[in-house]
């Protein structure tokens, strides 16, 4: 079973993991991924997230079910954020809850790899200096950019 | 036929605008599109080789036929996390 979706609202611990819990469950491990303070050795101001939504959706539950037959986990459950986040907000919480504590970390591990190599989310870094750029696009030219 | 295009991130703030629709013949694919894109968006030019595609939500690769009214997507480099 897996829950996977994206939303423009803050992230909350207790609901993911809620989601995961199951009495046939030992374990339950909680990846959160937060906006950073600093990206390559600069100051970072804040995170700008943007989805293809129905798509990164689907490739969200895509990889949990490719991960419910690797491993034998019980739950998961992916949630991505979207929007500009403050720095230390959670911009990603993958939960997965299994028998044993060995399969929940090496699942969480392999939803999160995953995700960021073939999920369409987009992130654009604020620099506290002014600029920004979208993290692995090397084609852009908005640099300082002009919109902040 | 009529193919929708979607633009996200770099690519969308590279042709200023979130979406368009492409007339294309009959019989196109992924790749046509990819040219035609770059035909009618200069700032695509040195992207369209370089970035992914979805056709109705899924990866698509250059070979794959597109159909009238299909939504395609331009995927820049991901950045999820």
């Amino acid at each position: 079973m897996a829950e996977c979706w994206i939303t423009d609202q803050p992230l909350r611990e207790s609901e993911i993991l809620d989601l995961v819990k199951t009495p046939r469950a030992g374990a339950a491990v909680l990846f959160i991924g937060t906006a950073r303070n600093h990206a390559e050795g600069r100051p970072v101001a804040a995170l700008e997230y943007e989805a293809y939504a129905a798509m990164a959706e689907a490739e969200m539950r895509a990889l949990a079910e490719e991960a419910l037959r690797r491993w034998p986990a019980e739950k998961i459950a992916v949630v991505h954020r979207t929007g500009r986040l403050d720095i230390g907000e959670a911009a990603v919480m993958a939960a997965v809850s299994s028998a044993h504590r060995k399969e929940a970390f090496e699942a969480c591990a392999f939803l999160m790899d995953a995700l960021k190599e073939r999920v369409p989310i987009w992130k654009k870094e604020h620099w506290a200096d002014g600029g920004a750029r979208w993290v692995n696009d090397d084609q852009q030219d908005d640099q300082p950019n002009k919109e902040a | 036929m009529k193919i929708a295009v979607r633009f996200f991130a770099g690519c969308r703030e590279a042709v200023q605008q979130n979406e368009t629709e492409l007339e294309l013949p009959e019989g196109s694919r992924v790749a046509d599109l990819q040219r035609e894109l770059a035909r009618r968006f200069p700032p695509l030019a040195g992207r369209v080789e370089r970035v992914r595609y979805a056709v109705n939500g899924t990866y698509a690769q250059p070979g794959d036929p597109l159909n009238d009214g299909d939504e395609a997507a331009v995927i820049p480099p991901v950045a999820g996390g």
